[in-house]
């Protein structure tokens, strides 16, 4: 069955066995110096336009396997690919990945515009032009008023936007996301998860996004991968068969709860 | 209507007024001690002068007394200068590899164990008395401070920042110049405050060995001929000038500091609560 997509709106989708993975993981495998076994025998991919979580028991490796995607740390063995280069290339060269922390990470010497502004200075954009592509990220968060104000001033919420904002303005195809929503409340937390699907759908981004909330997992997610403790393999794989866009009335269906469930109990056999 | 309302904001020099009225209060009252302990039991002026005594003394030579203030002023400022350049250039060698730091920190601590009394007749020795001398021996005691504050702030970067950094591809001059230089700021700052105090006493204490004689001795030079007369009134006199110069200097810095902090610093940002 043909999917149309049309060009302003992009759902997060199931896999297209046609296309090339985005993100290609096989059977990675990391130890550290003191040999301890981070991940092991790690296998999954990730297709363009999709929304995958990792779920899994803390210490279980899912913040490492990101930064091994980001190209931020060295795998033992296997292999990882990202639009088809190691990761590291794939971040020098084509720079299309943003990585979003559980911290917001702004700066706290430099205002909003200043912090959003911040990647495209580092790639030596001119300053007008990364005004005006910071303000529009900001626009897109709902932030614009508070574009001269400084770190310091803003609730844990607003960081977290102003943190999106940034990756926004650097038009990435993926987004890496550790736990971005771990150290906000329940309510707010629900508001960003919404605003976070709102803006994949207008960017286009495929998403990484590593958890241990599996109700928020679920109901982001296309795909939810559920990883073992350490050493940290993929165990299972439940596809999230919600329609996208997903309201906030998703959270009462039966068919989410039901996921929910499913998600919880591989987990606890992992 | 039983309760009155504070308005919420003063008037800021009320509020000033209201903040500096117990110290000096208390000032009023130590002083007014003094000089009637002092009269009353007769001690003899040249062993503990009255107030109004050394009040005296200061308007007396009130001349004598500024020039030698911009004088120390002077090798103050330059040591305290020195003391930054060579400094944080230090700190930014030994922050780059721990084996240079490791290297480099056990000489920066003989500096500060080495007691400045102790070497500045060596210092004289070989760059004669006067103005150069005060300079080194001010520098030597200031630099300290600035070495290891500035080394702990470029060390101590939120690996965080550096991995998102990392992650945008930036160079080591963009990393030096807009996360790690900013991120150390209120370190260093940390360091002048500190480094500025031990500049003046550097200056005062080359000036005991080193000065040289007349107008253009320094505040360090009238403290030791002032004792060496017994003209205690007039030593108190001066060494209160000294203090007010480490004040001058301190509250400088504070400023300066407050300034580049103001927006987004702990210790320079005004809570309401």
């Amino acid at each position: 069955m043909a999917v149309v997509e049309s060009p302003q709106t992009r759902t997060p989708s199931t896999p297209g066995p046609t296309s090339a993975p985005l993100i290609l993981v096989d059977r990675v495998q990391k130890t550290y110096a003191n040999g301890t076994v981070a991940l092991e025998d790690l296998s999954f991919e990730v297709y363009e336009g999709q929304f995958v979580s990792l779920v899994g028991p803390s210490g279980c490796g899912k913040s490492t396997l990101l930064r091994v995607i980001a190209g931020l740390g060295p795998i033992s063995a296997g292999e990882v690919l990202v639009e088809g280069l190691s990761p590291k290339r794939a971040r020098q060269e084509r720079a299309d990945t943003a990585f979003v922390f559980q911290d917001a990470t702004l700066l706290p010497w430099r205002n909003v515009l200043g912090n959003v502004d911040l990647p495209l200075e580092l790639r030596g954009q001119p300053p007008r032009e990364r005004r005006g592509a910071a303000m529009q990220a900001l626009e897109t968060v709902g932030l614009a008023e508070v574009a001269r104000a400084y770190p310091r001033e803003l609730s844990g919420g607003m960081r977290m936007r102003v943190s999106l904002a940034r990756a926004l303005a650097a038009h990435p195809r993926l987004l890496l996301m550790d736990e971005p929503f771990g150290s906000l409340d329940e309510i707010t937390r629900q508001r960003l998860n919404g605003e976070l699907l709102r803006i994949c759908a207008l960017a286009g981004w495929t998403v990484v996004f590593v958890t241990h909330n599996v109700f928020e997992a679920v109901f982001l997610s296309s795909r939810v991968l559920v990883m073992s403790r350490r050493p940290g393999r993929v165990v299972a794989e439940v596809p999230v068969e919600l329609a996208y866009p997903r309201l906030p009335e998703v959270r009462t269906m039966p068919e989410y709860s039901g996921t929910v469930g499913k998600v919880i109990q591989l987990l606890g056999e992992a | 209507m039983g309760t009155t309302t504070r308005p919420a904001t003063r008037n800021g020099l009320v509020e000033w007024l209201w903040r500096a009225a117990p110290p000096v209060g208390a000032f009023v009252v130590f002083v007014a001690l003094w000089q009637v302990v002092v009269t009353l039991l007769r001690v003899p002026h040249y062993l503990l002068p009255t107030p109004s005594l050394i009040v005296g003394a200061w308007v007396d030579r009130i001349d004598i007394l500024l020039v030698a203030l911009s004088s120390t002023f002077l090798s103050a400022l330059c040591g305290f200068g020195l003391s930054i350049v060579v400094g944080m250039a230090v700190a930014l060698v030994m922050s780059q590899s721990k084996l240079l730091e490791r290297s480099l920190y056990p000489y920066a601590i003989l500096l500060q164990t080495i007691p400045i009394v102790a070497i500045a007749p060596l210092i004289v020795i070989w760059v004669g008395a006067g103005m150069p001398a005060v300079v080194i021996i001010a520098f030597l005691i200031s630099l300290f401070p600035i070495i290891t504050n500035t080394t702990t702030g470029l060390t101590s970067t939120d690996h965080n920042l550096v991995s998102m950094f990392e992650l945008y591809n930036a160079s080591w001059w963009q990393r030096m110049a807009k996360l790690r230089l900013p991120f150390a700021l209120p370190y260093v700052m940390t360091g002048l405050r500190i480094s500025s105090g031990l500049a003046v006493i550097g200056a005062i204490v080359g000036e005991f060995i080193a000065g040289i004689g007349g107008l253009r001795g320094g505040l360090g030079y009238v403290i030791v001929s002032a004792a060496n007369r017994l003209e205690m009134a007039y030593l108190f006199a001066a060494a209160l000038t000294s203090s007010l110069l480490g004040i001058i200097i301190f509250i400088g810095v504070s400023l300066v500091s407050a300034r580049f902090l103001r927006h987004w610093h702990e210790s320079a940002i005004q809570r309401d609560m």
